[in-house]
């Protein structure tokens, strides 16, 4: 059961899933951007779902200016969303994300920077609120020569992080058309160039977005951290 | 009034409840009645009349509450004297 939790959204959607299915994905979700979300397609969403068979979720990847602007867009659009992703790459935005348990995908951290935009208490805190961090296969296949050794290293920082505190790291593709999405098995064989081990490339494709999702279908019945609602009867 | 909402900060005594989860696997199905509670033990009254003193950082409890809901409560959101728990900040986001 592998899933890829990062397509965007684009206007031959059905070509991508048909195609992401054929590849052997079992489900994927549709990611909108934050500037311009339309709830409408969330019911669209629902209708391919069940034409095409597959496991289709919305979410919202969310890019911010500042601190105080990404906890206004989490809380509008937390609830609307199966998965929600923000956009990493300022030090600021890498630790909020970090440190706020209903952001599901810290997408790119190492965005325009030298280093990989985590350090051992972002990563700490990821663990502790069970954010993943994404492996962006598109970064990888758009990028050349010095720029492309440059995101290995900085994959590899990401993976010693990993290895040392347990946060979960989720392997996404982040297509936009048909010509940017590999079968599963090519992007373990990818990951791999930067020393990923096999179970784990295919641990956060398998366990790492079923996890994911399992919390969203939960998070409605979480009243506080550590108590949930299992059934309410109402008089 | 006993909610889902402030069950976490009320009186557990007298509440119904069932062991669902716990790192000892022989706690896992024990049911009955609150009967007393400390910082660190919740003592339950099983159906056939013994007494049990359970950890509550190591168990995972399914209260019934009076109305009929059921509330599942990690244990260790419960660790303080129940006096104490009205003041303890819990993290409202999940």
């Amino acid at each position: 059961m592998y899933y890829d939790l990062n397509l965007k959204f684009n206007n031959n959607l059905e070509e991508l899933l048909n195609e992401s299915r054929r590849l052997g994905f079992s489900g994927v979700a549709i990611i909108q951007s934050s500037k311009k979300f339309k709830k409408d397609y969330i019911h669209d969403l629902k209708e391919f779902k069940v034409a095409k068979q597959m496991d289709i979720y919305s979410g919202v990847e969310i890019a911010a200016r500042s601190v105080n602007d990404l906890k206004k867009k989490i809380s509008s659009l937390r609830k609307k969303v199966d998965v929600l992703i923000v956009q990493g790459g300022r030090v600021k935005i890498n630790r909020a994300a970090c440190e706020d348990p209903r952001v599901d995908i810290i997408s790119q951290p190492n965005k325009k920077r030298r280093d990989c935009g985590l350090n051992h208490i972002l990563s700490k805190e990821a663990a502790k609120n069970q954010v993943a961090v994404e492996i962006n296969i598109n970064s990888i296949l758009q990028s050349r020569y010095s720029y492309r050794s440059k995101l290995f290293s900085q994959y590899r920082d990401i993976l010693k992080l990993h290895e040392k505190f347990k946060f979960p790291i989720i392997i996404t593709s982040a297509g936009t058309s048909i010509y940017d999405l590999r079968k599963p098995r090519d992007i373990i064989r990818l990951t791999q160039c930067f020393g990923m081990k096999k179970h784990d490339s295919v641990n956060s494709m398998t366990n790492s977005p079923t996890n994911i999702l399992k919390r969203s279908k939960i998070r409605p019945e979480m009243i506080v951290n550590g108590v949930r609602d299992i059934c309410t009867t109402d008089n | 009034m006993i909610s889902p909402q402030n069950i976490f900060r009320h009186e557990l005594i007298g509440l119904s409840v069932e062991i669902t989860e716990s790192s000892n696997p022989d706690l896992i199905g024990i049911k009955g009645k609150v009967v007393d509670e400390t910082k660190n033990t919740i003592k339950i009254e099983k159906i056939n009349g013994d007494e049990v003193l359970i950890p509550k950082n190591v168990a995972t409890f399914n209260f019934t509450l009076n109305g009929g809901d059921i509330v599942e409560i990690e244990g260790k959101i419960l660790v303080a004297r129940p006096e104490d728990r009205i003041k303890k900040k819990f993290r409202k986001y999940w």
